[in-house]
């Protein structure tokens, strides 16, 4: 397994997790680079304990933590539509903006999600880790993931509820979230 | 215990809404030029592991508040140096600094710029860097982790602005260290000899370090070549900088990359050839495991 495999294979997956681990947008390319250059350097001590992504995202949490502590930020998820560097084109323009508009929809669900739910909902739903990988990853019980995935899914059912209801009486909409 | 189903899937209970906006957030992808971009960075940055580490060091140091980059530098750069006794971590650290700083000792410099008001030249330094990039990319991703990429026209004061780090590193460094790389290293010499000048004399250092620029610039496009699947142009492209560089303070980078070509364009037996002069030539260098592992002789 060398470095340039696993960014090969994981990039997306460092990506998208730092940012909904709260890395601002500006911070996202140099946060992304720091977790390799950790991968880098204890890839000889890795020896397949974990799953690859079990051990990249503890990297990545160790990272965004740093950088979320050392911006005083609170959690917020970097908007995507930022980072879009390129444009799409015209025939793909309508579905792009589509997907756009779903994933900025579904960074705002989650954000209205506790923090502990949001990681064991993320990795499970998002990432397709199985419960032990999570239950490592996150340093708790197999039970306590799957709880938390329980919690998580009620939240997020009842968040998205609560979206559509202040969509269909915007006038209603203050106080709602 | 028994895995529930993913709301993603069919019948798993949720909605199609639920399930859709699932499905989207985990295909996103990462962007693909900031995926060429961070991984030409960290490929820069794990090549000179060691002057990463120096430059850090450095920036620990003026972070406990030594009063310049100069001197903070030469602390640690000088004791990282000493310590190896390796002309490939000067060679690193020149290659960092010129580069406009491999992320790792750029972002220190950054993180720390609140707490040395006195270090004159660590804000030039970032601004320079952020000046190159900001002109192809938004505002928000413009930062010297990604900086690398100088083939377009870089401003000079990249360049320039680290040099004064470049001639303390030189300066301070006891003779013998200093002639016995030379000596070691001829490839380096230029270099060396133009970070060993006096500050004052920029026109040799900014030769030898705009020639370490174009370097620079063909060993990430070599590298974009070859990440984008054109293993045959990558080898044209490998075997011009040799011509160009025949002595290039990148030659580890750009005979690693050349394994690499070779092995995708099928040829196991030059591969083999070229990826054991590797070996040889620079056995403790980052990327001999995974020279080994393309051999697979690991």
């Amino acid at each position: 397994m060398t470095l340039e495999h696993i960014y090969e294979q994981h990039a997306d997956f460092v990506f998208r997790n730092l940012r909904r681990l709260g890395v601002p947008a500006d911070d996202l390319a140099d946060a992304i680079q720091e977790v390799f250059l950790t991968v880098h350097r204890t890839l000889p001590e890795f020896e397949g304990r974990s799953s690859v992504p079990t051990w990249l995202f503890t990297i990545c949490r160790s990272v965004a933590r740093d950088r979320r502590q050392r911006a005083h930020r609170r959690y917020e998820v970097a908007d995507t539509a930022r980072l879009d560097l390129e444009p799409a084109t015209a025939p793909d323009l309508a579905f792009a903006l589509e997907q756009r508009r779903k994933l900025v929809l579904l960074d705002q669900l989650l954000g209205t999600l506790d923090e502990d739910q949001r990681l064991v909902f993320m990795l499970f739903e998002l990432e397709n880790m199985t419960g032990s990988e999570i239950a490592q990853a996150l340093g708790i019980p197999t039970g306590t993931v799957f709880s938390r995935l329980r919690l998580a899914r009620v939240a997020f059912r009842a968040a998205l509820a609560r979206h559509r209801a202040a969509e269909e009486r915007p006038f209603l909409r203050v106080g709602s979230k | 215990m028994q895995e529930p189903k993913r709301w993603s899937e069919l019948a798993s209970g949720a909605s199609t809404e639920e399930s859709e906006l699932l499905r989207v957030g985990a295909s996103e992808k990462m962007p693909n030029e900031l995926r060429s971009q961070v991984w030409s960075a960290v490929t820069l940055a794990a090549a000179g592991g060691a002057a990463a580490t120096a430059l850090g060091g450095a920036s620990a140091a003026a972070q406990s508040g030594v009063a310049t980059v100069e001197t903070a530098s030469t602390a640690g750069v000088v004791s990282k140096g000493l310590a190896l006794a390796s002309s490939s971590v000067i060679k690193g650290v020149i290659a960092i600094a010129v580069l406009g700083g491999a992320g790792v000792g750029a972002m220190h410099l950054r993180s720390s710029a609140s707490t040395r008001a006195s270090a004159q030249h660590a804000p030039a330094v970032h601004g320079a860097v952020a000046r190159g990039v900001a002109s192809r990319m938004p505002p928000e991703l413009a930062h010297p982790a990604v900086a690398l990429e100088l083939d377009d026209g870089t401003p000079s004061a990249v360049a320039s602005a680290p040099s004064p780090s470049a001639n303390a590193n030189a300066a301070t460094l006891p003779p013998a260290a200093a002639s016995s790389k030379s000596q070691s290293a001829p490839a380096h010499r230029a270099e060396a000899e133009a970070a060993a000048t006096p500050a004052g004399d920029a026109s040799a250092a900014s030769l030898a370090t705009s020639r370490l620029r174009e370097e620079s610039a063909a060993v990430l496009a070599i590298r974009r070549t070859l990440l984008a699947g054109n293993a045959r142009e990558a080898l044209t492209l490998l075997a011009r900088a040799r011509a160009d560089f025949p002595h290039g303070a990148l030659a580890e980078e750009r005979e690693a990359l050349s394994v690499r070509a070779l092995m995708a364009t099928g040829d196991r037996d030059a591969a083999r050839l070229r990826g054991e002069a590797f070996l040889r030539r620079f056995p403790r260098s980052p990327q001999a495991g995974d020279v080994r592992r393309l051999l697979g002789s690991e």
